[in-house]
């Protein structure tokens, strides 16, 4: 592969986000190319992913170790900062200047506490990309509401759509719109951001309403009722359009291949598949109509098939005759048993000064020339504060020592 | 608001030419640009796009100028006919890729290779031209000729296995969530791609996986494999992945809301022990020994009931509404039907309303992901009819003689 420039060469974000959302957004941007410097609170212990005592934890006591902030953040650089004292905010002011994108996810009001209005951020460097990533947003009678993603995704009416009917709603254990559209429109929206101003010399302000995000993926719900009235709720793994569709459980413990059958012809193909070419023309079967008649029949006739084979026997052999079918996978099985995502090497394991041999999630989407380059694993908190003072900002070293004894700087 | 309102500026993806061949993975994908100003052209096979008969549909009539799913993903969008099938369609698309920034298609891998208009065929001619191929799995590898579709993409990416009761099956989620994954995931991919290009003049191949884009939403449960090598199992409700009973759910007197009761941060206790006084319902809650967390979780099911006979007295939409405003984490599990009199959004203006000149009445679309100071995100026009553009893009774009439009389509070209 010849060196080529990476697509993000020469852009620089300064990145106040944290969690998951934010820094996902930038893990795309800084895998391909951009500088990335985090500003994390040094009072704090950093973005306070490194410190979750969740199932991604590291050592204990550690902030360096922790699994999601691993994955999030290679290629990234951290400033450890006390936005409290007016001197790091000079430093952050200095850092726009010289900046492309200033990325946050905070509640509305704390970059303004801080003086980092758009307004106030424009007249320090008047192209700049100011993007904010809020719950609810800036402005409006919810926007001090309170709460997690979840909180926020179970008021974007996407909890009601998940699950089995016969069951209530179902929490799905993590925020799923931090992990979805919240990341992929802001990088969208930041990319295009980009390309308008330098076209147009114009930089703008670009606020992404958590809850509205969220509202972009529920698919034709919000259509289905604003013509229909009609309310979309969970419906299981079947579909109104198709039949078999669902998963169906295979050998093993807790095992199972999701089979979905989107045409007549993938029907027929279905049925010699399984060794019943008999349901071709069998008038139970043999329309999309009968088969969703009698789908609880068609169902637990087709669950006696795959119980007896593994799941992943069922999906080759499926899709060996052209039928869509594919396993329900875990994370063990994707991390070593996949052999679709080794061979795209999907799982990138880097050395971490303190975490050791840390796993990270590539990108999906593979750019020939210019793919995702993992440079350096997650930063140490702080530990690029004196290449941001003195290399991009080009402080002496007494001024960064200054601003140690400010306690600006960690 | 009218296809050409002289009010609103141009999106930021004004001037971008894309050619959407998508019938499903890349169908997100072109309605994001689609919507922030791009010039999105619909490149049907003179029948029409299978997505058109996808359902819902409006008033339940599924002739193929109806469906909600083509009117959803398609917005912006301009339709033409082009049947790659024949030669003359080939050399059609082959001179409108000459034109365009960016191909979006998402058909088996090798198909348009093989009819030559694949990405070394099209590039040949434009170098800059950004192509995506955006498919279940991937273009290359064992898997890569496998069949993929919503649900297929949500179990091979490790969605499902984790969410629902363990004494049920695997559980997915509604909303089309593969399909709004991978397109948003290609959509990122694109843009990248357009950004190297216009630094260098040089474009090149996007190719974009299904699986991969969804199995990044199991982040967590990645991560503690890889550590740990432990599978996150599904739990039922509101066990998180983390173990911690953390969340269940509440009844209220008309619908449900999301609360926690067990985390219950040090201010938060006497707030919610005020609210439930205001309505004289604390019963012993105000209790001093409840001040202290331990002592709750020990007696978790006692502060459960009496919270839950509070719930009873008030509607999901009143809890959260008081319960907000004395700063507790609240809120309600919302239908789609609430959202279109949630007064964030309406106050707010993001609903938009679309003229459909063919149903003959306007429609509430809802708004989009983002506000842009600047540049802002909007509906131009709504999703077009089959071939509505031939003669704009055909004859007055690519200069084509009005006359070989009748031709062309009597050989079954367009």
């Amino acid at each position: 592969m010849p060196n080529r420039r990476a697509p993000l060469e020469g852009i620089r974000i300064v990145d106040f986000s944290w969690v998951i959302a934010g820094p996902l957004t930038s893990k795309w941007l800084a895998l391909h190319g951009a500088e990335v410097i985090k500003i994390e609170s040094a009072r704090d212990r950093g973005d306070v992913v490194r410190t979750d005592p969740g199932p991604s934890a590291g050592k204990q006591g550690n902030p360096n170790t922790g699994g999601a902030f691993s994955n999030l953040n290679p290629n990234k650089l951290s400033l450890a900062l006390n936005m409290q004292q007016e001197r790091a905010r000079d430093i952050v002011r200095r850092l726009i200047k010289v900046s492309d994108v200033v990325l946050n996810n905070f509640a509305p009001g704390v970059m303004d506490k801080w003086g980092l209005t758009y307004e106030e951020m424009r007249a320090v460097n008047p192209s700049i990309i100011a993007v904010s990533m809020p719950a609810m947003g800036a402005t409006g009678p919810r926007r001090h509401f309170r709460g997690l993603g979840s909180y926020f995704q179970a008021m974007a009416g996407l909890d009601v759509m998940i699950g089995y009917p016969h069951r209530e709603i179902v929490d799905m254990g993590f925020a799923f719109p931090d992990a979805t559209c919240n990341p992929a429109h802001a990088a969208v929206a930041i990319l295009a951001a980009l390309r308008h101003r330098n076209r147009t010399g114009e930089g703008q302000c670009i606020e992404l309403r958590q809850f509205e995000s969220t509202i972009n993926f529920l698919g034709t719900a919000p259509l289905d009722y604003s013509v229909n009235r009609n309310v979309q709720m969970r419906t299981g793994s079947r579909a109104g359009y198709a039949a078999p569709h669902g998963v169906y459980r295979c050998a093993g413990d807790d095992r199972w291949c999701a089979i979905t059958v989107l045409s007549d012809q993938e029907w027929r193909s279905f049925c010699g598949a399984i060794g019943h070419p008999d349901w071709i023309e069998d008038p139970r079967f043999s329309t999309l109509l009968a088969r969703k008649a009698h789908e609880d029949l068609l169902d637990s006739l087709i669950n006696e098939w795959t119980g007896d084979r593994s799941a992943e026997v069922v999906m080759d052999h499926l899709q060996a005759h052209g039928v869509p079918a594919g396993v329900v996978q875990h994370a063990g099985d994707l991390l070593e048993h996949d052999p679709q995502i080794a061979h795209r090497g999907f799982y990138v394991t880097l050395d971490h000064p303190e975490g050791g041999r840390m796993v990270h999630e590539g990108a999906s989407f593979q750019l020939s020339k210019t793919p995702a380059e993992f440079r350096t694993p997650a930063p140490l908190l702080g530990q690029h504060n004196d290449y941001v003072l003195q290399t991009v900002l080009g402080m002496s070293e007494e001024e960064v020592d200054q601003c140690i004894l400010d306690q600006a700087v960690m | 608001m009218t296809p050409s309102d002289p009010v609103m500026p141009a999106g930021p993806l004004t001037g971008l030419r894309v050619l959407d061949l998508s019938e499903s993975y890349g169908l997100y994908c072109g309605k994001l640009l689609a919507d922030l100003g791009a010039d999105v052209i619909k490149v049907e096979p003179p029948a029409g796009s299978n997505a058109r008969h996808m359902p819902p549909f409006y008033h339940n009539d599924a002739s193929s100028e109806r469906s909600l799913h083509w009117f959803h993903f398609n917005t912006n969008k301009r339709s033409i006919t082009l049947n790659l099938e024949t030669a003359d369609g080939r050399d059609l698309f082959h001179r409108l890729a000459a034109t365009a920034a960016v191909v979006i298609e998402d058909a088996t891998p090798g198909t348009m290779a093989a009819l030559g208009v694949g990405y070394d065929a099209l590039s040949a001619a434009n170098p800059r031209l950004v192509y995506a191929a955006v498919t279940a799995f991937g273009q290359q590898g064992p898997h890569a000729g496998y069949k993929g579709s919503d649900l297929i993409g949500q179990a091979m990416g490790g969605l499902m296995f984790r969410i629902g009761w363990p004494e049920d099956p695997p559980n997915s989620l509604g909303g089309l969530q593969g399909l709004n994954q991978v397109g948003s995931h290609a959509a990122v991919g694109v843009m990248l791609a357009l950004t190297h290009c216009d630094a260098t003049g040089e474009g090149q191949f996007v190719d974009v996986s299904m699986q991969e884009a969804i199995a990044i939403i199991n982040y967590d449960a990645m991560s503690r494999f890889a550590l740990r090598r432990q599978v996150i199992h599904r739990s039922g409700p509101g066990v998180g992945s983390s173990g911690i009973v953390a969340t269940r759910l509440w009844h209220c007197k008309q619908g449900t809301v999301r609360f926690q009761l067990v985390g219950t941060s040090v201010p938060e206790w006497p707030r919610l022990v005020e609210w439930l006084a205001g309505h004289s319902m604390q019963e012993d809650l105000a209790d001093e020994k409840w001040r202290d967390a331990a002592t709750r979780m020990a007696q978790l099911p006692h502060i459960e009931a009496v919270i839950d006979r509070f719930f009873m007295t008030k509607t999901a939409h009143e809890l959260m509404d008081e319960g907000q405003a004395r700063r507790i984490m609240i809120t309600a599990f919302n239908t789609v039907a609430d959202l279109f009199t949630e007064p964030q959004l309406t106050d707010e203006g993001f609903f938009t309303s679309v003229e459909h000149i063919a149903l003959g009445e306007t429609v509430v679309y809802p708004g989009g992901p983002y506000r842009f100071s600047a540049t802002p995100w909007h509906i131009r026009r709504p999703a077009p009819a089959l071939g509505e553009y031939n003669e704009a893009v055909y004859v007055h774009e690519l200069g084509l003689r009005p006359d070989d439009l009748p031709r062309l389509k009597a050989a079954g070209a367009i």
